[in-house]
């Protein structure tokens, strides 16, 4: 199945694109999509802001799929689904 | 209370009471980048009392954005610096140093405060600050900053969703400076300042059960409506009914 994921404020920025395409098993889930994501981004992705060893973003992030927030990794997902990566930021 | 010095914000908003926050107590833990700015605003404008919660001390690097300190000031304590620079900005406010870090101990001999500002920079703090806001049913604003982003949301216990309601992930962001510029975080922590004079005041609609993301670079403003997250880790133990 198709998932578009995209980027917005300092991830765009972070990542240097606003628009990922993957495509998943049937019935993937969340976690699926990060272990995708590693294969097809891992690469070009700044370890400031990518954990090589938990291929996950480094440093709390907000993901959510039109006005659902997913949290849990167990998440089923599906054909056609756009999510939205968007970091929480820190500074003060 | 001299009602000269309050003379241009009497009428700011229907309802506007200069008493109320006369009466009102503002905790605010981080006295960095939105620290200064929010505890010189509210002093400014007649909060009654500003418990200035930090254990750092002040360094060169923090006067890029942290208005508040200056070359002379290098060294000591922020949170003793800060109380002595507001004071002179404002008689009328009480400002209560606490030069640790937040602890619920370390503001347990304090005053309960009617407010809390959130104006940390990491997540761990935050956390905890939160954690303890949520058991002492008191409200926060938050707000945080990255280069020209910035983002604030308004936190009332046992009613709206906390700033983790909607954060996944790592909490550790790992050792990276994170970028800071002054008018970006003086900006920010003006939309916390606002917030807490709104809320204390009770004038308008504060952001409550919504996060406001900011980008400054490009103008762009997104309001994300947000959930109560039962199980939360900083708010789900009181949220989530446990």
């Amino acid at each position: 199945m198709q998932i578009r994921l995209t980027m917005t404020g300092t991830m765009k920025k972070f990542l240097s694109t606003d628009r990922i395409d993957l495509v998943l098993k049937e019935n993937a889930t969340l976690s699926d999509l990060y272990d995708e994501l590693a294969n097809v981004a891992e690469n070009k992705t700044p370890s400031a802001i990518w954990n090589r060893e938990k291929k996950r973003f480094r440093g709390p992030v907000i993901v959510r799929s039109g006005p659902d927030i997913l949290k849990d990794v167990n998440t089923c997902l599906h054909d056609g689904q756009e999510i939205e990566f968007k970091r929480f930021l820190i500074g003060g | 209370m001299s009602d000269n010095r309050y003379a241009r914000q009497i009428n700011c908003a229907a309802g506007f009471e200069q008493r109320k926050l006369h009466d009102s107590t503002v905790l605010i833990v981080g006295v960095g980048g939105l620290g200064c700015t929010a505890s010189m605003t509210l002093a400014a404008a007649g909060v009654g009392s500003l418990q200035l919660c930090d254990h750092d001390t002040v360094s060169i690097s923090n006067l890029n954005r942290q208005l508040l300190y200056t070359e002379s000031d290098l060294g000591k304590g922020k949170a003793v610096v800060a109380a002595e620079k507001l004071k002179g900005l404002n008689p009328d406010t009480q400002c209560i140093p606490i030069a640790s870090r937040f602890s619920a101990q370390s503001v347990e001999e304090f005053s309960r405060p009617d407010l809390i500002l959130d104006c940390l920079d990491n997540m761990e703090a935050r956390k905890e600050l939160i954690a303890y806001a949520a058991q002492q049913g008191i409200p926060l604003v938050h707000a945080a900053i990255h280069g020209f982003a910035g983002q604030f949301s308004f936190f009332i216990p046992n009613q709206t969703a906390c700033p983790f309601c909607v954060v996944s992930g790592d909490l550790d962001s790992g050792n990276a400076v994170i970028p800071s510029i002054g008018p970006c975080v003086t900006a920010l922590a003006s939309f916390q300042a606002v917030e807490a004079v709104k809320h204390l005041s009770g004038v308008g609609e504060t952001c409550a059960g919504k996060m406001m993301f900011f980008d400054l670079l490009t103008n762009s403003v997104e309001t994300l409506n947000i959930e109560t997250d039962p199980a939360c880790t900083a708010c789900g133990k009181v949220q989530g009914g446990e």
